[in-house]
């Protein structure tokens, strides 16, 4: 506070403790509502040590394996490891030496994360030339007791004394070259059993964790050497849970890569990096769950696929997932949220969400002509169809064909005109539709030109009222016939046909003899 | 069953050796890699010692830490996908067919590796109840049986294991009943047998193989029991290492009947396993020639 001046206080005990038991246990209930979250965080740390290993050696078989083995779960990379000194850092809350923008996680409290929902938390780590391992144990559930018993009489222990009762680290030897690091979240709690479920936890790896793009996604290659270009800290690493592989995950169904590169006003710097394929069929990319832009911090997930569409669209939102793709971050004054739901409010990064809207504008007017382009297609493809269902009718030449030539007509007019309305949303590469669509107009002219002879001819053909010159009332009972027989053989053209022959030529050798 | 042998000695690794060979018979008879069940503690030599032979494997451990020291040599080692792990009690996993987290036990196995703390009746009859679970779910398969006993704990019922010698002693007479001779020569060995200066490792000898050949041909297995080895294990523990072929005697009307009698088993000789040598025991058990 400068500027001002205060009485310095002389009554601080020197040794006066200022965090307290209790917050062990808001850390282990609060931060975490989706148990998977637990399991990212190691898998943070797992990356930052195999980063850390790849950057200084030559030998880059790396991975992280997560293990199932009930009653626990481990997360195991062969990264750098941990000396002791680091490894003790872990009993440290809120202390951390990574650095905000180059490790992926830098809060010292994620580290912990797994006493949220286990009885105990161990690491065992192995730093690469040192004959040793290290295990440093935390046992949750005798701390939580601790802590609960005390608040039932309203005392309270010191952060320190909590960790250090309950809390250990040891030696034992290793191989000189291992380097790794294993957390086991052993017991886990039974509001936490959702994560022995596999496919769950492969479901959440997948789609949060920075693992490849799966060799079967056709443009996998093509997007990753696209972010390498621009993103330059983009990295992945092999995830196995038990023994699986895990991808990110994809669908073929799409129409080739294109990105967007977000750079400040100034241009100078390169903020973000998105690319997005769009779905090539018609609406949402199915299923829809992989539709969507989903933010990338150090290539984890932010948020979920409905967090772009909150912040980068304004209008036509639903836009966004007629898309699949992604949005680095790379602005390092954007800073993730400690649940990596969204980034921390800043300047930085409501600019960023501000000038992100070009993706939202750009990805929506891409939909818009797709959808033209589409309906366009979609039209020719009913002129065909339609066109010749039209021909096979005139060439049976059904007798109903009076009635229907009215709707025929129509029918025919409509195509033309939809054609003709949507001729232009048809990109001129697509050659093909283009030629088609101009084939099918043709044809409906010349096919509108025949209905309507046909129709005339038929006119005349059954306007046996006049050619029997009846009167009005013996041209009414004639009409009612002929509608009644016409109902009644709707779907049996061919003897309606023989019927009203028959009827015409009957009517006709009565009414000549009468006229004779 | 507490495992015992955390750390491995040279002793331990030439009894290893020795069974080896028979896995490595079992391999090249199954034509395949084989399935085992065992307790290999956090250092799974075992497991890494066979495993040319040895393809998935369950093991089965109940101290906490050993059991992390099993995952992390596991994945060092690139099996980590190849190991059902179980967390708890054998005896009661064996009975259950499972652990107390619903990991399953999953049979048939081809080769079976018990490690037990103290002898067959420790602690009362729950071994033996486990062991027989073990043999009737195996039913029609046949496996190696490998199970090592620490003798240096003795909490066991010795009266229930010469009431075992008392049977023994009168089955073998019923064989020879007109035989006054060999009647008392049975009887003055099974004699020694219970004397209290005997070894235990003799008593057990006799004890364990005429248990393991009663129940195994009760559940339709003929046996063949190898002579068993006698080892100082860790800390100088006394330790006894059998051997058990189990051979599955399909669509038997009785109950299955071995090669080897009563009177064989007790005429096995001890091996020993010491300074990275095996050889046949100087001291042995007398010898029933009938």
């Amino acid at each position: 506070m400068k500027g001002e001046t205060y009485k310095k206080e002389t009554t601080i005990k020197p040794k006066e403790e200022y965090a307290y038991g209790y917050i062990i246990k808001a850390l282990a209930g609060g931060l975490y509502p989706n148990k998977f979250h637990v399991i990212r965080e190691y898998v943070q740390n797992a990356f930052d040590a195999i980063i850390s290993w790849k950057s200084t050696n030559k030998d880059k078989n790396v991975d992280i394996k997560i293990i199932i083995k009930k009653p626990s779960i481990f997360i195991f990379d062969n990264g750098i490891g941990m000396d002791r000194y680091t490894l003790n850092e872990y009993r440290k809350i809120g202390f951390s030496k990574k650095v905000i923008g180059e490790s992926v996680g830098f809060r010292g409290i994620g580290k912990l994360a797994g006493i949220s929902v286990a009885k105990k938390l161990i690491i065992t780590t192995s730093p690469y030339g040192i004959d040793e391992k290290y295990t440093l144990v935390f046992d949750a559930e005798a701390m939580m007791e601790e802590i609960d018993e005390l608040k039932k009489k309203r005392a309270n222990i010191s952060l320190n004394t909590l960790i250090e009762k309950h809390t250990s680290l040891t030696s034992s030897p290793e191989i000189k070259n291992e380097h790794y690091t294993m957390v086991e979240l052993r017991e886990i709690k039974p509001d936490s059993k959702t994560l022995f479920d596999k496919n769950k936890l492969i479901d959440y790896i997948s789609k949060n964790a920075p693992v490849p793009f799966d060799p079967q996604f056709v443009y996998g290659n093509n997007i990753e050497d696209s972010i390498k270009k621009f993103v330059a800290d983009y990295d992945r690493v092999n995830i196995l849970v038990d023994g699986k592989k895990v991808y990110k995950q994809f669908t073929n169904n799409l129409k080739a890569p294109q990105h967007i590169p977000l750079y400040s006003k100034n241009k100078k710097n390169l903020l973000g990096f998105c690319w997005y394929c769009e779905n090539n069929q018609k609406g949402q990319v199915d299923p829809i769950e992989i539709g969507g832009l989903i933010y990338r911090y150090k290539n984890f997930a932010i948020g979920d696929n409905y967090l772009t569409r909150k912040t980068i669209w304004n209008i036509s939102s639903h836009l966004a997932f007629y898309f699949m793709g992604e949005v680095y971050i790379i602005d390092p004054n954007i800073v993730p949220t400690s649940q990596r739901d969204d980034f921390e409010q800043s300047a930085a990064r409501d600019g960023f969400y501000r000038d992100a809207k070009v993706i939202a504008n750009e990805l929506n007017n891409i939909a818009r002509d797709s959808s033209g382009i589409r309906r366009a297609e979609e039209y020719v493809k009913r002129g065909v169809e339609t066109i010749s269902i039209i021909k096979e009718d005139i060439k049976k030449r059904e007798p109903s064909l009076k009635d229907l030539s009215v709707q025929k007509i129509a029918t025919i007019v409509n195509v033309i005109n939809n054609i003709e309305n949507r001729k232009k949303n048809i990109p001129e590469v697509d050659k093909k539709t283009r030629l088609l669509a101009n084939n099918v107009i043709k044809q409906a002219k010349k096919l509108l030109k025949e209905v309507k002879k046909v129709e005339k001819t038929e006119k005349e053909e059954f306007n046996i009222v006049k050619k029997l010159k009846l009167d009005k009332q013996a041209g009414q009972v004639y009409f009612t016939t002929i509608r009644t027989l016409k109902d009644f053989f709707i779907n049996k053209p061919e003897e309606l046909e023989k019927i009203i022959k028959a009827l015409h030529k009957n009517l006709l050798e009565v009414f000549s003899k009468k006229m004779d | 069953m507490l495992p015992r042998n955390y750390t491995s000695t040279d002793n331990k690794e030439r009894v290893r050796e020795e069974d080896t060979i028979l896995i490595k018979k079992e391999f090249l008879r199954k034509k395949r890699k084989l399935i085992y069940l065992g307790m290999p503690s956090g250092e799974m030599r075992d497991i890494l010692a066979w495993q040319s032979y040895v393809d998935k494997c369950t093991a089965v451990e109940i101290d906490p830490h050993q059991r992390s020291e099993l995952v992390l040599n596991a994945i060092k080692n690139g099996l980590e996908n190849n190991i059902n792990l179980l967390f708890g009690d054998i005896e009661e996993i064996l009975i259950n067919g499972r652990d107390g987290f619903n990991n399953g036990l999953e049979f048939p196995y081809d080769i079976v590796f018990l490690d037990c703390f103290g002898t067959l009746v420790y602690k009362g009859l729950k071994r033996i109840k486990a062991i027989t679970s073990l043999i009737k779910k195996q039913k029609g398969n046949s496996f190696l049986f490998l199970i090592t006993f620490n003798l240096r704990e003795r909490r066991y019922s010795k009266s229930s294991a010469i009431r075992v010698l008392d049977k023994i002693q009168k089955e073998v007479s019923s064989f020879y009943i007109h035989d006054d001779s060999i009647k008392k020569r049975v009887h003055d060995v099974m004699g020694w047998y219970k004397l209290d200066k005997t070894n235990e490792m003799y008593r057990q000898k006799v004890f364990v193989s005429y248990f393991f050949k009663a129940i195994a041909e009760e559940h339709g297995f003929k046996i063949h029991v190898y002579p068993p080895i006698f080892y100082l294990g860790f800390n100088n523990s006394p330790m006894m290492h059998f051997s058990f072929k189990m051979i599955p005697e399909i669509d038997s009307p009785t109950k299955a009947i071995s090669e080897q009698t009563i009177i064989d088993l007790i005429n096995l000789n001890i091996k020993e396993a010491s300074k990275k040598k095996l050889f046949v025991k100087k001291e042995q058990a007398p010898s029933l020639i009938v």
